[in-house]
């Protein structure tokens, strides 16, 4: 029982983008180079270990509408749209995201021991309302001055390392001072001076919008897919003067000497704590501080080879909605298992793959294991496709709100909007939007992931392979199951079954 | 993988008009003071305390529930409490719609946005704060105070911020509630 809902759990249907073979997958048009398709797109083997990071979940992928492509996250490109603090959700305009140094400028901060958000506490709790309170009542403090910042998980707050606040907001102004004379900004300020001149006098007339160069190693990318006119840094610094650093940190002996007498673990900070404060990096836990929480970005996602934009988010850093969103969920089958049996060795069993049609126009369906092959037998698994050629029906919103049609009551029967009415061989069952097809495997050898490779062309002249999960085979003569012995990632005893969909 | 059909004996659920099904094997308290959104399913041994209110009288909402939500076996769902000058009181609660939550969680956020799926054995704290469109996987334990930003993925105890979702992430979640409410049926036992 255990091991039946463990093989559900580890089948899977993963879609392969082709994007490391740059070259051959260009903007094809589509109805006329059916067959240069399928030529061109290689053969995989789904056993070599870089198929894991070629193969997606449909839900990680994105649909180019003009270069009719599956895009993969590997294969977008990104540009900023706006910045937002995490903890207080609080836009902030991209001019001064540069100043603050990509941290939130108001009262969000982390802890320095356990990196979770504090919260900003008084110091004395204010009295409460006084039912009759008079203009002479005492009052022993007015407000609870001074504030301090203390973190929920582990207990720590800032009073053991000193630091208080007068106001309840605005506390990363508070700190600006301190924060300004520490010797890492006063440096970076100076080399930033000093670079300044040379960058506008050598300002190249870059066909990147700024957005793009806030990002790190963008610029491999533009250099990459030709985004011409970024010169490289290098030509820049041979007419750049020397540059003389102008503060001077002290070596601290007295550290040493310090660590030396230490007896508990404890008063070391973490590597994660010490990572968290890059300006000095301490070693004693004592002199660790609240940093202030970084920034995180909505970016636009655009394709590759076209610039076509994929996603594009809304200004607002509270919206969860998108002007433009061109995912594969919306353009290309899904397809899932609805039914996995257990899988033993040498025993012919039927799965059963459901292909659902997102488009509201009906399409055509093509599957392949290798070109133009419904069989196939590979040292691992014989595969046979029992329905090679069907067509889905396109999806219509009525069925929304119509709820009778979505009761799945019983198998095989096909609903009245159902096209084909005489017996089509393979096919499971055809419903709504969705046609669920048969297909029989019998597994040859004993493995720990059974996978099976499909292509699948559309009548638009999509193509595209998926690489299906199907879990564990076990030999029924052993008594128990062997334990699975090697991750997925590493047994890569699998089907490859390539199947094309033509989608029409 | 498509999930299975869920039968629930006929006579342990009560199916409301708008299409809630509540099982009588669960603690609701205070149920006048509970909306739920419809086509929400509460499964067993489920606790909701619609009881603990802050003090003021009229007719006041503790929590509120979405459309399409699940609150799986063992879950726990109490409005989140605070000493505020000296007074203690209660707070209303806010769940979105197609909101999962997984089996033995224990819920006290503030509010929690549409598009949620909380794991199973988790642990939410006080005020958290959880947008739209986020995961909480299983076995996390969110701090009290937290703000969990959408499309991200929180794990661990304490949940930190692992991984983002995709963009898709709203259509995936409202088909799986959609799905699994509509595979949720009942059966003469």
């Amino acid at each position: 029982m255990s091991q039946q809902i463990d093989a559900r759990q580890r089948s899977y249907v993963h879609y392969y983008c082709p994007c490391p073979d740059v070259s051959k997958s260009n903007n094809n048009t589509g109805e006329d180079e059916e067959e240069d398709i399928v030529e061109s797109i290689p053969d995989f083997d789904v056993n070599s270990p870089r198929i894991h990071f070629s193969t997606f979940p449909i839900s990680k992928l994105y649909f180019c509408d003009d270069c009719h492509q599956i895009r993969c996250p590997r294969c977008v490109q990104e540009e900023i749209v706006c910045y937002y603090c995490p903890n207080c959700l609080f836009e902030v305009p991209t001019a001064s995201v540069k100043s603050e140094r990509n941290r939130c400028a108001r009262n969000c901060f982390q802890c320095p021991i356990c990196q979770n958000t504090l919260t900003v506490v008084a110091s004395t709790e204010p009295p409460p309302p006084q039912p009759s309170a008079s203009s002479n009542s005492s009052a022993s403090t007015t407000s609870g001055a001074p504030y301090y910042l203390s973190c929920g998980v582990c207990r720590w707050d800032s009073q053991e390392i000193g630091m208080t606040f007068e106001k309840a907001t605005g506390l990363a102004l508070q700190l600006q001072k301190t924060e300004d004379e520490r010797p890492d900004v006063k440096e970076f300020d100076h080399l930033k001076d000093h670079f300044e001149k040379h960058l506008r006098l050598s300002a190249p007339s870059t066909t990147l919008p700024s957005s793009l160069l806030s990002i790190p190693g963008i610029s491999s990318f533009s250099n990459r897919y030709g985004g011409g006119g970024f010169t490289h840094p290098q030509q820049k610094s041979d007419d750049v003067a020397k540059y003389n650093n102008t503060i001077k940190i002290e070596n601290d002996d007295n550290l040493v000497h310090d660590l030396v007498q230490l007896k508990d673990v404890n008063q070391i900070t973490t590597l994660t704590q010490r990572m968290n404060q890059l300006s000095d990096q301490p070693y004693k836990v004592e002199r660790l501080q609240p940093q202030r929480i970084h920034l995180r970005t909505k970016r636009v996602k655009r394709c590759r080879s076209c610039r076509h934009i994929l996603i594009k988010p809304e200004q607002k850093a509270q919206a969860t909605r998108f002007k433009i969103k061109l995912v594969a969920l919306n353009h290309i089958p899904k397809l899932t298992i609805t039914s996995l049996p257990k899988l033993f060795l040498n025993q012919s069993t039927e799965i059963i793959l459901k292909f659902s049609n997102p488009l509201y126009e009906e399409i055509i369906v093509d599957l392949a294991l290798k070109k133009d092959e419904t069989t196939e037998t590979t040292e691992y698994a014989k595969i046979k496709l029992l329905a090679p050629h069907f067509n889905i029906t396109p999806y219509n919103e009525v069925w929304e709100y119509d709820e009778q049609d979505f009761n799945i009551s019983s198998k095989g029967r096909p609903s009245s909007t159902a096209s084909a009415p005489k017996p089509d061989i393979g096919i499971y069952e055809r419903r709504g939007n969705y046609t669920s097809v048969k297909i029989e495997i019998t597994p040859l050898a004993e493995v720990d992931e059974l996978k099976v490779r499909e292509s699948t062309p559309t009548t638009k002249s999509l193509f595209f392979w998926t690489v299906i999960g199907l879990g564990p085979v076990v030999n029924p003569a052993t008594v128990k199951p062997p334990a699975p012995t090697r991750s997925p990632l590493t047994n890569n005893n699998s089907n490859v079954a390539p199947t094309r969909t033509n989608i029409n | 993988m498509e999930p299975p059909i869920v039968y629930y004996p006929r006579s342990e659920y009560i199916e409301t008009d708008t299409g809630n099904k509540v099982s009588r094997k669960s603690v609701i308290c205070g149920s006048q003071n509970i909306i739920l959104g419809g086509k929400t399913i509460i499964q067993t041994d489920c606790v909701i305390r619609g009881d603990l209110r802050r003090t003021g009288g009229g007719h006041a909402v503790v929590v509120a529930i979405g459309r399409y939500c699940l609150l799986a076996k063992g879950s726990i769902i109490r409005p989140p409490y605070k000493t505020y000058k000296g007074i203690f009181s209660y707070y209303p609660m806010k769940i979105g719609d197609h909101v999962t939550i997984g089996e033995g969680s224990i819920v006290e956020a503030a509010t929690i946005g549409s598009f949620v799926h909380i794991g199973k054995n988790c642990v939410i704290g006080r005020f958290a704060i959880i947008k739209d469109c986020c995961r909480i996987e299983d076995n996390t334990v969110i701090p009290p105070n937290t703000v969990v930003p959408s499309f991200s993925i929180y794990e661990g105890s304490p949940g930190m911020f692992v991984d983002e979702l995709p963009e898709c992430v709203q259509d995936l979640y409202e088909a799986k509630t959609k799905d699994y409410y509509s595979k949720f049926q009942s059966k003469d036992s």
